[in-house]
């Protein structure tokens, strides 16, 4: 787990709170997530590289920190996941490894938050709107490193003050709903309970049950809301 | 927990292999090592994975049939997708990369 300790940044206007499990019979896991501070906002980071143990790992830390270096200026996700795709793809010979991502830059706004969201072969995030419901956001694109030149979007969404935006890993998936993994419904569900309460809130119901739980996959959450406080 | 399960059957030039049961890290190196050899067999020009009876996929699964299709492609082999709406069909509309298959 030491490679993979991270400080989370205070910032002004938004309670970021991480979770990180990893599987049962594994001591290191191919989830990953990041927090990376940008002077409007900050860059939020999921990911999953496939396969498990040294190997997975060793792809996501990688992917973590290429991910970082492109995080910069006015930077696009879509563009920083397509040049990530290309370097993944350009350290193989022929293509043996791939993750998936979920990349979303957030910028603080008067009222909210501005998000940008590209999908890199990565499970949509979750919106839990204050008043309801819990939405999908961010565009669907394919799994990095795997093909050079695959094309990658980026979709807009809006959180207001005490919307709760949730990213995840597919092993969140795998525990609330079984094998059925892959499948959000159970995860939404699950969420509805859950409307206009705080990130920690959220976040501690997720770890509680992501405790109890034998985990075959590793699981990794970020739970990000905009609270009042210094806007941009 | 469903133990994956293969077969193949022979239609001419077409080999049909029968996928059922989970593809995950555990059952991955299986499925890998059955289609190159499906693709590598000389008397074949196509072979339809069926992966209709696939109860569950990870990403380790989607890995195996990734590899498979990329080996076809070098041997100039067509690799073609059987599904039905399930896992493996939402797991390649997540993953972003159901185009890059063909289906029977």
């Amino acid at each position: 787990m030491d490679g993979l300790a991270l400080v989370v940044p205070e910032l002004p206007g938004l309670q970021i709170v991480a979770g990180y499990h990893v599987a049962e019979q594994e001591r290191v896991g191919g989830d990953f997530y990041d927090v990376i501070a940008a002077p409007d906002g900050c860059a939020l980071v999921v990911g999953d590289a496939c396969g498990k143990g040294i190997e997975a790992a060793a792809l996501a830390g990688s992917v973590r920190w290429a991910l970082g270096t492109l995080i910069a200026g006015d930077w696009s996700p879509a563009r920083a996941v397509a040049r990530l795709n290309e370097v993944v793809v350009g350290a193989q010979a022929r293509p043996e490894r791939y993750c998936t991502v979920a990349l979303a830059r957030l910028r603080r706004r008067p009222d909210g938050v501005d998000l940008e969201v590209v999908l890199g072969g990565h499970p949509h995030p979750l919106v839990l709107r204050v008043g309801g419901p819990v939405e999908r956001v961010g565009s669907t694109s394919p799994i990095v490193g795997w093909r050079a030149g695959a094309g990658y979007t980026q979709s807009p969404a809006r959180l207001a003050t005490g919307d709760v935006l949730l990213m995840f890993t597919d092993g969140l998936l795998e525990v609330i709903d079984g094998h059925a993994s892959s499948d959000d419904t159970a995860l939404r569900a699950l969420l509805e309970p859950l409307l206009g309460r705080t990130a920690r809130d959220v976040a501690d119901h997720l770890n509680r049950l992501l405790d109890d739980s034998t985990l075959a996959d590793d699981a990794a959450f970020l739970v990000i809301q905009a609270v009042p406080g210094a806007a941009a | 927990m469903t133990p994956l399960s293969l077969a193949t059957e022979r239609q001419d030039a077409t080999l049909r292999v029968r996928v059922s049961g989970e593809l995950d890290l555990m059952s991955e190196a299986e499925l890998t090592a059955y289609l190159l050899r499906a693709v590598a067999d000389p008397s074949a020009t196509s072979v339809v994975v069926d992966v209709s009876g696939v109860e569950f996929i990870d990403s380790c699964g989607l890995r195996a049939l990734l590899t498979g299709r990329e080996a076809a492609d070098r041997a100039d082999r067509e690799l073609l997708l059987a599904t039905t709406a399930g896992p493996v069909t939402r797991l390649l509309d997540i993953a972003g990369v159901r185009g890059w298959f063909r289906y029977e």
